[in-house]
């Protein structure tokens, strides 16, 4: 669907929204600004919620939208005992699009699959808090006086839980075919990166709830002011990362720059690797973590007084080899990177025949970056070189190299070499 | 996070178990801290906590118990009264840690307290911010002690969002280590020579008040002066270009003010005032290597009558000197 397109559907649904909310808000007065102003500052905190975006990994959060519809569905209605689970979705809903539109007004894009995902995490959780089971709802249970506040903030609290967890799947089951990854390591990547925030944004909703009937809105000033300092944390964290990914690449180009090694070597074997990677299968986690591990494979050379000359570790005596990779662990493990990039480089000059001989693991990440590594380094980037590169590489074949690996190489750096009309 | 809590105590009527809390997170801290900042923290907690109640006690906040049920005014009036609680706290805290970094270093008081105010100051009201929920949810919503346990989420993001603080300065830190390590693996002895030139260098600019994101600066300028030590020989052949080290650091955001002064740009004024202490600090250190302690002013002397050096950033080093040597013990490592 073109971006034309997305927009004139959202605009579509804003305008449908909009009116069917205007007609259920004149319908029922208890709705209306007269009646609990929880309401409408609620729907507006969402729709404003919707311009406040953490960005992560392959998603974005929504911390103070979610954590406030939340709240919305999970609180009681002064007066009115008509807010039924698919008003306060179609409330939910209405706030949403509003927000959408202001971020297209103001020129930002919106992802209407996350949108969605998020949305139907809310009506689960709706459902589950505000469904009539007979002798009444679990929200009408847990707002009731003789109810402590304990269980029922605990009861809410899962409940938002749910509905949380509901998005986290459906973003997972739509990403583990694209990174090619399981769901539970996609789950677990999601959690250490949005843990945190995401904590608060579960608890905070719930948490208004439990206080609105005592407090009024003003519970949503005191429980989504902690989201807000996890934002704060949320935007630092972003910055060391920043941080770091800037290190890696500080660190990849400095073999250039103290003419260690020829210019760009660690950047192509980096692009040749995730090409051959992705080629290979690899999840997407793994071509991150090649990435990586390529760019700083070579580091270690700054540290030699003697230098190889092109900086071609392919052709460098075993020692050399092994004190660059030495050096170069050493000095990744100072930059802080994963463990699982430090591994790979740590095996990128392993012999393929030490698998089959010996036995030994030899993580495909490290296997990749030796291939690509010595290509890079009989070719310096020259098209015109592939031939007798791959020639060459062809010589170590089950020796040197893994087959399945070499075959990447040449099927990924023929489609390379192919003439572009 | 034990400031949030004894903050939270006040307007609950417990104020008077800020030293039990103070003690409590002492005692967390046995083992991890040497035993005179374990002691030193705790002090500083029950100071600055029974201030904050002595102040909500002045401003005759509401405290919980009195009067009916408690509603969003009251609410309202414990945020005030605490928030005012809080700043109050703020202030002591930076006035008692100036003091005693005047007494250790000498640096003026008012100078350290505004620094301490505008690094941290936001942090430690966010931090005591935190106290609200506890009390609305204790009180308001009628949970009692047990709502603590339902605001665990929040307060550990909080903790964790407040320490991110510090996460990006170690991050920093970590960078220049990085490089620090490959510059020691060529020479040895490297590493502890930047770390001692960005210590002096640092206590040259507080000398000169040249502010505190321009103190860190300089800081990181003396720890990465001899980045280019990592060139390779010129016989290599990758020497058909001048190797230029430091243009690796062109990304690295948070070094985009000290590169300048890396590559000596003759054409930023600040730039050649930085340069100018940095490389006074190099000369210190340098000289001051293999000397024993106390021979403080020798190694000053050695360098006092070198034409390359500026006269007034020398003049920075002596008062320095004079209160006490930034160095804590006589180098006899490092080389060239």
């Amino acid at each position: 669907m073109t971006l034309r397109w997305q927009q004139a559907l959202v605009v579509m649904l804003a305008l449908f929204m909009t009116a069917t909310a205007g007609y259920l808000f004149l319908s029922d007065p208890v709705l209306a600004l007269g009646g609990d102003p929880f309401v409408p500052v609620a729907v507006a905190v969402i729709a404003i919620g919707e311009m406040i975006l953490v960005p992560q990994v392959g998603r974005q959060l929504v911390p103070v939208s979610t954590a406030c519809a939340m709240a919305l569905i999970l609180s009681p209605i002064d007066g009115s005992s008509g807010l039924t689970w698919p008003l306060c979705v179609l409330l939910v809903a209405l706030a949403m699009v509003l927000g959408a539109g202001a971020m297209r007004v103001a020129g930002r894009t919106t992802d209407l699959a996350e949108q969605a995902g998020r949305l139907v995490g809310i009506g689960v959780a709706a459902a589950l808090a505000r469904t009539d089971l007979g002798n009444g709802s679990i929200l009408d249970w847990a707002h009731e006086p003789t109810t402590s506040t304990l269980p029922a903030a605990i009861v809410l609290i899962l409940i938002a839980s749910v509905g949380v967890g509901v998005e986290v799947l459906l973003w997972t089951f739509g990403t583990t075919r694209l990174w090619r990854s399981t769901l539970s390591s996609l789950v677990r990547f999601d959690l250490v990166r949005s843990g945190a925030i995401g904590s608060v944004m579960t608890t905070a909703g719930a948490l208004i709830a439990v206080t609105k009937p005592r407090i009024g809105t003003l519970a949503m000033l005191m429980f989504l002011w902690p989201i807000f300092v996890g934002l704060y944390g949320q935007r630092r964290a972003a910055r060391v990362e920043a941080i770091g990914r800037q290190l890696v690449t500080a660190l990849s180009r400095l073999t250039d720059e103290t003419g260690h090694t020829t210019k760009g070597h660690a950047q192509r074997v980096a692009q040749l690797g995730q090409s051959m990677a992705e080629d290979l299968g690899l999840t997407h986690l793994e071509v991150m973590t090649l990435h990586d591990a390529a760019l700083l494979h070579d580091v270690g050379q700054v540290t030699l007084n003697e230098v190889i000359p092109e900086g071609s570790t392919f052709v460098a005596a075993p020692a050399a080899q092994l004190q660059v990779i030495h050096q170069s662990v050493n000095l990744a493990e100072h930059a802080g990177v994963d463990a699982a990039v430090i591994e790979a480089i740590a095996a990128s000059t392993t012999q393929f025949r030490q698998s089959r001989e010996r036995g030994e693991a030899i993580p495909m990440i490290s296997r990749i970056i030796k291939v690509a590594n010595a290509y890079d380094d009989l070719t310096h980037g020259r098209r015109n070189a592939r031939m007798a590169a791959l020639e060459r590489i062809h010589l170590g074949l089950g020796y040197e190299y893994d087959p399945r690996v070499v075959d990447a190489l040449t099927r990924v750096t023929e489609m390379d070499a192919r003439p572009h009309h | 996070m034990v400031g949030t809590l004894m903050l939270a105590a006040i307007p609950l009527g417990l104020g008077l178990g800020i030293p039990a809390l103070a003690i409590g997170h002492a005692v967390v801290q046995i083992g991890r801290l040497e035993a005179v900042r374990v002691i030193f923290n705790a002090a500083m907690s029950v100071v600055i906590g029974i201030a904050g109640l002595a102040i909500y006690r002045i401003l005759d906040g509401p405290m919980a118990g009195e009067g009916g049920a408690v509603g969003a005014l009251t609410v309202l009036h414990v945020a005030g009264v605490l928030a005012v609680a809080n700043l109050v706290q703020l202030f002591i805290n930076a006035a008692m840690m100036a003091v005693i970094i005047w007494s250790s270093r000498g640096i003026a008081i008012g100078g350290q307290f505004r620094t301490i105010i505008l690094r941290g100051g936001l942090t430690y009201l966010a931090t005591g911010s935190m106290s609200m929920p506890i009390y609305v949810l204790w009180v308001a919503a009628e949970g009692g002690p047990a709502s603590v346990v339902l605001l665990l989420p929040i307060l550990y993001a909080a903790r964790w969002a407040l320490a991110t603080v510090r996460a990006e300065d170690l991050t920093q830190v970590r960078v220049i280590d990085t490089l620090n390590a490959a510059m020691d693996a060529r020479s040895p002895g490297s590493a502890l020579h930047a770390t001692q030139v960005a210590r002096v260098a640092e206590w040259l600019a507080e000398e000169v008040d040249l502010g505190p994101a321009r103190s860190i600066d300089l800081a990181l300028t003396g720890a990465l002066l001899r980045v280019d030590s990592l060139a390779a020989p010129p016989q290599s052949a990758g020497a058909a270009r001048a190797p230029r080290p430091s243009r690796a650091l062109v990304g690295l955001e948070f070094l985009s003010e000290v590169l300048p002064v890396l590559e000596h740009d003759p054409t930023d004024r600040s730039v050649v005032e930085a340069g100018r202490l940095v490389a006074v600090a190099d000369a210190y250190v340098e000289a001051r290597r293999g000397l024993p302690e106390g021979e403080l002013l020798e190694a000053y002397e050695a360098i006092l009558h070198r034409p390359d050096l500026d006269a007034s950033a020398l003049q920075a080093l002596r008062k320095v000197l004079d209160r006490l040597d930034p160095l804590p013990a006589p180098t006899d490592r490092g080389s060239r």
